[in-house]
């Protein structure tokens, strides 16, 4: 192939195979080439799919040979993180307790990718149960911490940490995430790419390790806004196989659908605090926004968003995993000691639980309200870059978030983009957060692809991994 | 069970903690290690605390939970 497709978008990769540069076989052999030798290295990998991506690959290939085009993700490569299940690979939900863990269901987005034309790579690394006992240090994973491209001796995040890692590093062209408090956002973040939480219930969590049933959800992880919708498309839509999927059908409304006008809110407080290199780059998301729309500041309500989400999330993960805690399993995790958190909540009246989702109501109805006049509010993705590999942390990435508006997507299961925002202290990446009401995907997306076609930043990639590419790795 | 609220509400959250997490080693005392007994009571402190903070949070009596779709029986189109 002439074209170096390790950091082609969906898009660009669809012209090449439909002009017929390369084929889906050539795609898959290239990146899963890419995963072994690029992808390995920064513990990204779970475990590769090489005979699934090849019989996929050559299916897609003679579909498109014979005039059958399944649409925007035919022959597009891609990894799925390996809390979800796919036949005939391990999904060890990146825990030591469940190594041999092989689960024989499809997922439900494995399937509708599938559906799609895409050919699945193998599975990519996450923080051991998601980080839902609790983790203090990038390694509480089976597969190590995961290295972030940008610098390999800083951390790509977590808990959706190989998704992150391997699409930054050209390794897939994209791939699937799980959030529950910040999972997709905060690696994405950190990695320099674009991550998408949709809302609560757009698309089904059937196969995927449940942390907490009501706060879940999975997404896409990518090189731009604009793929985040081709993917989204293809795996939203209500699911029979999970009670929460909505029944609210998406389609994608196209790249650059809008170019102007955009209605955009700043979260009033939400740069205090973090680091000065990330408050002028979202100064200058803002102006970018500003260039093309109205920008006014907003104010979230006030409301105990962390102490509604902590409980809310350590009642249902206790729930979700009270046998594994009573039987000690979780001994055996990297974060053994931080489980404890999870065991806490086996003592947490079941009033206060359902006082959180009493309280919960009155955000989501607070909040919608708030978001509903504008495209996208927005805010700092994080208040710092990446952190050491080898340095530990206290909390749940306290002094990263600005807490209050990533709680505020995680209550209420509005959806959320992190866009790249430029690069701050070492060289590494920054991102934005827009955030929107329900079901309005459309125009949170929209508001991204114009912000990135304003600054350029989601075109950036890590210049070690650009120059490996153009050295033939993987070719 | 109502160990966290420690009745009223009027106990120290240190005290409400230490309680429930008597409690917690009575049901779970094997899988804990006599070391960390203090890092599960500061997990429960937490937990404590929290909720603590949702009791000051005014509610009124019809108001009705979220329910795992996001919505509230006979909302559901």
């Amino acid at each position: 192939m002439t074209t170096e497709p390790a950091f082609c978008s969906v898009r660009e990769l669809g012209k090449l195979l439909r002009s017929g540069e390369v084929t889906a076989v050539g795609l898959a052999r290239y990146f899963l080439a890419r995963l072994e030798e690029v992808g390995r290295p920064l513990n990204a990998v779970a475990a590769v799919t090489p005979q699934r991506a090849m019989d996929e690959a050559a299916l897609a290939d003679a579909e498109l040979a014979r005039g059958l085009d399944r649409g925007p993700l035919h022959g597009i490569p891609y990894g799925l993180k390996d809390i979800i299940a796919a036949p005939g690979a391990p999904t060890t939900w990146g825990a030591a307790p469940f190594r041999d863990q092989v689960l024989g269901c499809e997922s439900t987005v494995g399937e509708r990718l599938r559906n799609a034309g895409a050919v699945l790579l193998g599975k990519l690394a996450t923080v051991e149960l998601a980080g839902g006992m609790g983790y203090e240090h990038p390694d509480a994973s089976l597969t190590g911490p995961a290295l972030n491209p940008w610098d390999t001796s800083t951390w790509a995040g977590g808990s959706s940490s190989g998704p992150a890692a391997a699409t930054a590093a050209g390794a897939v062209p994209f791939s699937i995430g799980s959030d529950t408090s910040g999972s997709i956002m905060m690696p994405s973040a950190w990695t320099g790419i674009t991550g998408l939480r949709p809302t609560y219930g757009r698309v089904s969590r059937a196969g995927a390790m449940t942390l907490s049933w009501s706060v879940d959800r999975l997404g896409p992880m990518c090189r731009n806004a604009d793929d985040c919708g081709l993917v989204l498309e293809a795996i939203a839509g209500p699911d029979p196989r999970d009670p929460s999927s909505l029944t609210e059908p998406y389609r994608y409304s196209g790249r650059a659908a809008r170019r102007d006008h955009f209605r955009i809110g700043v979260v009033a407080g939400s740069f205090d605090g973090v680091q000065d290199e990330i408050r002028a780059n979202f100064e200058s998301a803002v102006a970018s926004f500003a260039e093309i729309g109205t920008v006014d500041e907003v104010a979230l309500p006030d409301f105990p968003y962390t102490e509604v989400a902590d409980v809310i999330v350590a009642a249902e993960i206790s729930a979700a995993f009270d046998d594994f805690l009573d039987s000690g399993g979780a001994a055996e995790l990297a974060a053994g000691k931080a489980s404890y958190y999870r065991l806490a909540a086996s003592a947490l009246p079941a009033r206060d639980y359902i006082r959180a989702q009493r309280i919960r109501r009155h955000i989501v109805a607070a909040l919608d309200e708030l978001a509903r006049p504008f495209d996208a509010l927005v805010a700092p993705m994080l208040g710092i870059v990446a952190t050491p590999v080898a340095e530990s942390f206290t909390g749940p990435l306290g002094v990263a978030y600005p807490q209050r508006v990533n709680l505020a997507s995680v209550t209420t299961g509005m959806p959320t983009v992190s866009v790249p925002s430029g690069l701050g202290r070492g060289g590494l990446p920054t991102a934005v957060q827009l955030l929107g009401a329900r079901l309005t995907e459309n125009a949170l997306l929209d508001a991204a692809c114009a912000l990135e076609a304003g600054t350029g930043w989601a075109a950036q990639h890590p210049p070690a991994f650009i120059a490996l590419a153009k050295a033939g790795c993987g070719g | 069970m109502s160990q966290m609220q420690g009745g009223t509400g009027q106990a120290s959250e240190a005290d409400v903690a230490a309680l429930a997490t008597a409690l917690i080693m009575q049901s779970h005392g094997a899988v804990v290690a006599e070391a960390d007994v203090n890092e599960l009571e500061r997990a429960v402190l937490a937990l404590v605390k929290a909720t603590r903070v949702l009791r000051r949070y005014p509610l009124r009596n019809s108001d009705e939970p979220m329910t795992v779709n996001g919505r509230g029986p006979g909302e559901r189109t």
